[in-house]
């Protein structure tokens, strides 16, 4: 009795429960939730016809599925690593580049290559692989790094020797490396388009949540607040759940952990993946563009795809931010594109070319640094602004993101770039 | 506070109240300290939770209906009071009932900090509420711009009253705990004491001299060995006190026993020992001596000097002796052995007077014997009667000085032939006597009558030594009686033979007939010598018949007679069957 005593008193005053809560959200179910491999795929395949012509393939398209899954059954053929350093663009074709959006650890990578053990990896992340049309070498790259780890591994050649012969399910655009010049340097895998070109944009739709079940899933019981534009707020005084009139959700978690706690990219993603097909649903076709998982900040950003494209904005997508080990925040609004719709041609011109136009905002920006700017990486995107999906350029530099109009060189956006 | 029971119950009182005041301390501390932190902690996430929604609210101007809203219901959601402010401290957005805050500016300590940048937090004092109230204040930011402020606050009401409720019950618990504890304590430590208690009581019996005590605990503690300690203790204690009373009983019998007086005095002069012989002499009581008794009671010893008399010349006489007693090398005190030699003393005397009685009774006859031989030396033709006459004193002298030398023979063979006596019949003795002063008696006009018993048993003794008392007896009775009679008759009685001579004589006067035994004492000294004594009759009587067990009695009246009466025991049976000769 004593011994109880002392330990039901001991929990009391650490502020323990003496039995475990039950969790809102456990008779809530949308749907199921993804395997890592599903989501750890590459942004984009570039198809190097030559090194001055490139190809992208659409995202989620039946080539993008086939390549992906023919260089997820490359296998440890025993055969030595070499690291090489990158010095051009030459160097990537004729082939297949799997670009990543981020910083890929080599334990994440072994969910897109489940055939490989992390320990197989020398290095510690990439963000490229390339595939060369005749068996050569396969290039493992860190394009900040400059550095490229090669490694000869058994894979299906003749797919991606097809798929340099007969490009299908690219957008018919033609890229080209992106040249440096005196105000920016590039790093190797930036492609701009080679010329103006008329770009479909899809027609769109906000996703449709349940939201009821979306609130059950978080309260029992949530008291409602009600603000001046009609958004709803759901909290018990330390969580809250705001619900947008246009659809967007927010969920705010104040969590006392500060940061405390490590996760991998992989667990991050899994925390991430689990709490979103627990709170809404996985609603497919969507995958990382942003991941930073640093001490300061663990936040995943999922984004939507359409026609081969991400859909990029602040206010878009699904986005979990982890704090500790616990979800602190998380942002859902999806913007899908109608499957085969077309709202208008928009004409986008490259990026070379904009930048270059004294006109232009993103030549004014570029212009006004101080010092020679780095482009990291180069991708066209639809930017949802004002309800529209706008065709950009999403200049990646080595310390911020920058959005700009890929029509017009409008500067649509601009944020810091966050830490990995 | 003399019981170590009690002195248990207090010690362990006083460390159960130092317990109970250090827990009491720590708990209430603790639990504040958790509650507070909790309430913070509680605070800090509703002010982070708001400054997160109203976040939005802030850009580019403060949206004052949108946070009013937001606060009202915030507010009343979590009852806490909330005001937003704007980045310079004024409230955009109040609470419900403090509406008349909105537009005034705050400047709190912990506002003016959160306007610069930081969060702050202070408790007061609210003196409307009489409890302390809990103040916290958050800066809002906006893409690392601050725009505004979050300031709340909370009472600590609740855990005011809470501290207090608990401190009471901590108060009543404590009080239970204690007097039960001291009922418990009591109980418990008169476990430990009643051993205690039956080892002090025997312990007090030993005191008295009891040493057979014994004591009955049979636990395997420190109390169990400590009984079993004593019971040994106990039995050895009992067999040397055994042995000590032995050596004690055994010196104070010797003591006790001994002729001689012994006191015993310390270094003080306090009386350490005295034994029974000394006491008896200076008339004292041995137990108050020996629990009071100082030097000082014994003047007579004060004086140092080696020989002591008590009660005058004649009493006790003393030889005192001081040793020192010592004690593992150390004088503690005085021995002082006292021996009695009164008798010794006395024969001294006596010796001493003898010898002056014997020169003294010698030289006058000597004396007289020169004078008339230097007086016929001088004068040899004088006439023949007068030398004749000279010649007749100093035979008569010569005479009286061989009779005194014959009585001092006979005196000192009498002390030394004690155990050559035979039966001898007095009768016989009486009758030769008579026989031979008939003549004498007749003389002088007196009567002589004797009685003597046919069948008078013998007495055991020397006849010519008898012979000797009796004939000193009777020539005394004829030397003082002048007329009348003397009687002497003779009888058994009590297994004694008496032997009665009375006489109608001059009689001793009272003061005398003390010393009338003394050798040359004389009563009327003129008078003796003209009878011819020599003052040794009746002390040699009286040794003869000392020697022969018996004694001689006088009964005098001065000028109207005396009667000695001589009782001699009769010969005892067992030499009479013997056949020894009468």
């Amino acid at each position: 009795m004593v011994i109880i005593s002392c330990v039901q008193a001991y929990l009391i005053m650490s502020g323990q429960h003496l039995s475990g809560p039950s969790q809102p959200g456990e008779a809530v179910w949308f749907g199921p939730e993804p395997a890592l491999g599903e989501v750890c795929l590459p942004g984009r395949i570039y198809i190097a016809l030559n090194p001055e012509e490139v190809l992208l393939v659409e995202t989620f398209s039946d080539t993008y599925s086939a390549l992906v899954s023919a260089l997820g059954q490359a296998d440890y053929a025993g055969a030595e690593w070499f690291a090489v350093e990158l010095i051009q663009h030459r160097e990537f074709a004729p082939g297949i580049l799997f670009k990543f959006d981020y910083p890929v650890s080599k334990k994440l990578l072994t969910s897109l290559l489940p055939m490989f053990y992390e320990t197989d990896f020398p290095f510690a992340s990439i963000d490229c692989i390339f595939v060369p049309k005749e068996m050569g070498p396969v290039q493992f790259i860190n394009t900040a790094e400059r550095q490229a780890w090669q490694f000869q591994p058994d894979l299906s050649w003749h797919v991606f020797a097809a798929a340099v012969a007969e490009p299908g399910d690219a957008l018919e655009i033609r890229w080209t490396p992106l040249p440096a010049s005196d105000s920016y340097s590039v790093a190797a895998g930036v492609y701009d388009i080679a010329g103006p070109a008329l770009l479909a944009v899809p027609d769109w739709e906000s996703e449709e949540i349940d939201f009821e079940a979306l609130v059950r899933s978080f309260y029992l019981g949530p008291e409602v607040i009600e603000e001046s534009d009609g958004t709803e707020i759901y909290t018990d005084g330390v969580r809250a759940l705001r619900i947008y009139p246009h659809g967007a959700v927010e969920y705010t978690l104040v969590s006392a952990e500060n940061g405390q706690g490590q996760l991998t990219q992989a667990d991050l993603l899994k925390m991430s993946l689990s709490f979103i097909a627990g709170h809404g649903g996985w609603p497919g076709r969507m995958l990382p563009t942003e991941l930073e998982n640093s001490p300061a900040k663990k936040r995943v950003k999922f984004a939507d795809y359409a026609a081969g494209l991400p859909v990029a904005a602040e206010d878009t997508g699904v986005a979990v931010e982890i704090d500790g080990l616990t979800v602190s925040r998380y942002q859902r609004k999806l913007i899908r594109a109608k499957p085969g719709s077309v709202s208008e041609h928009v004409e986008v011109r490259p990026f070379a070319w904009l930048i270059s136009q004294p006109t232009t905002k993103i030549h004014q920006l570029f212009v006004n640094q101080d010092a020679r700017i780095h482009i990291a990486d180069l991708a066209l995107v639809y930017y949802w602004h004002m309800d529209t999906l706008i065709p950009a350029w999403k200049v990646t530099l080595g310390d911020r993101i920058v959005y700009a109009g890929a029509a017009d060189g409008r500067v649509l956006a601009a944020r810091p770039l966050r830490g990995n | 506070m003399k019981s170590i029971q009690w002195k248990l119950v207090l010690i362990y009182i006083l460390l159960l109240v130092f317990a109970l005041e250090l827990f009491g301390v720590y708990m209430l501390s603790s639990v504040e300290k958790h509650f507070t932190e909790d309430l913070q902690k509680g605070l800090h996430n509703q002010v982070r939770l708001i400054s997160l929604l109203a976040e939005r609210y802030f850009a580019p101007q403060p949206d004052s209906a949108g946070l009013q809203q937001l606060v009202k219901q915030y507010s009343n959601l979590v009852g806490r009071e909330i005001y937003l402010l704007d980045k310079y401290g004024i409230v955009v957005a109040a609470p419900p009932g403090q509406k008349l805050m909105e537009g005034k500016k705050i400047v709190q300590p912990e506002v003016v900090s959160a306007v610069q940048g930081t969060a702050d937090s202070s408790i007061r004092f609210d003196p409307h509420t009489g409890y302390r109230v809990y103040y916290y204040s958050e800066p809002i930011y906006q893409l690392n711009s601050l725009v505004g402020v979050v300031y709340a606050s909370a009472s600590l009401q609740n855990i005011d009253r809470a501290l207090n409720t608990m401190r009471n019950i901590l108060l009543t618990g404590a009080v239970w705990t204690l007097l039960l504890s001291a009922i418990l304590g009591l109980n418990l430590s008169s476990t430990i004491t009643r051993p205690l208690q039956k080892i002090t009581s025997r312990a007090e019996a030993m005191k008295s001299g009891d040493f057979r005590q014994k004591i009955d605990i049979r636990s395997r503690d420190e109390i169990g060995r400590l009984a079993e300690t004593f019971n040994d203790l106990a039995a050895k204690l009992q067999q040397s006190w055994d042995e000590v009373i032995q050596e004690k009983d055994k010196i104070e019998g010797i003591l006790a026993n001994l002729s001689d007086g012994l006191i015993v005095f310390d270094h003080s002069g306090k009386v350490m020992h005295i034994n029974s012989t000394a006491c008896n002499w200076f008339g004292l009581n041995k137990q108050v001596m020996l629990s009071q008794g100082t030097a000082a009671d014994f003047p007579q010893l004060e004086s140092g000097r080696g020989i002591i008399y008590l009660e005058g010349e004649m009493g006790i006489v003393l030889r005192q002796q001081r040793l020192p007693f010592l004690q593992a090398g150390k004088k503690q005190g005085t021995i002082v052995v006292l021996s009695d030699i009164t008798e010794q003393h006395r024969l001294d005397r006596m010796r001493q007077e003898f010898v002056a009685n014997v020169s003294h009774e010698l030289r006058t006859p000597l004396t007289t014997i020169k004078t008339y031989l230097e007086a016929l030396l001088e004068n040899p033709d004088e006439d023949s009667a007068i030398q004749r006459k000279f010649l007749k004193v100093i035979d008569s002298e010569a005479e009286r000085m061989v009779r005194m030398v014959e009585d001092l023979l006979i005196l000192s063979r009498s002390e030394i032939r004690t155990q050559e006596f035979k039966l001898v019949s007095i009768g016989d003795i009486i009758r030769d006597i008579v026989q031979g002063v008939e003549v004498e008696a007749a003389n002088k006009g007196l009567m002589l009558e004797v009685r003597i018993p046919k069948d008078l048993p013998p007495v055991l003794g020397d006849r010519d030594q008898l012979y000797r008392l009796f004939l000193n007896i009777v020539n005394n009775a004829l030397s003082y009686t002048a007329e009348g009679s003397i009687k002497i008759s003779v009888f058994s009685r009590n297994k004694y033979v008496e032997v009665t001579v009375a006489d109608t004589g001059i009689g001793i006067p009272a003061h005398a007939l003390s010393r009338i035994f003394e050798r040359f004492y004389r009563v009327d000294k003129a008078r003796s010598r003209k009878a011819g004594g020599t003052g040794l009759g009746l002390s040699i009587a009286k040794q003869i018949a000392e020697l022969h067990g018996g004694t001689i009695n006088i009964i005098s009246r001065e000028g109207h007679g005396t009667e000695v009466i001589v009782p001699l025991p009769v010969a005892p049976e067992n030499v009479l069957e013997s056949g020894a000769h009468v």
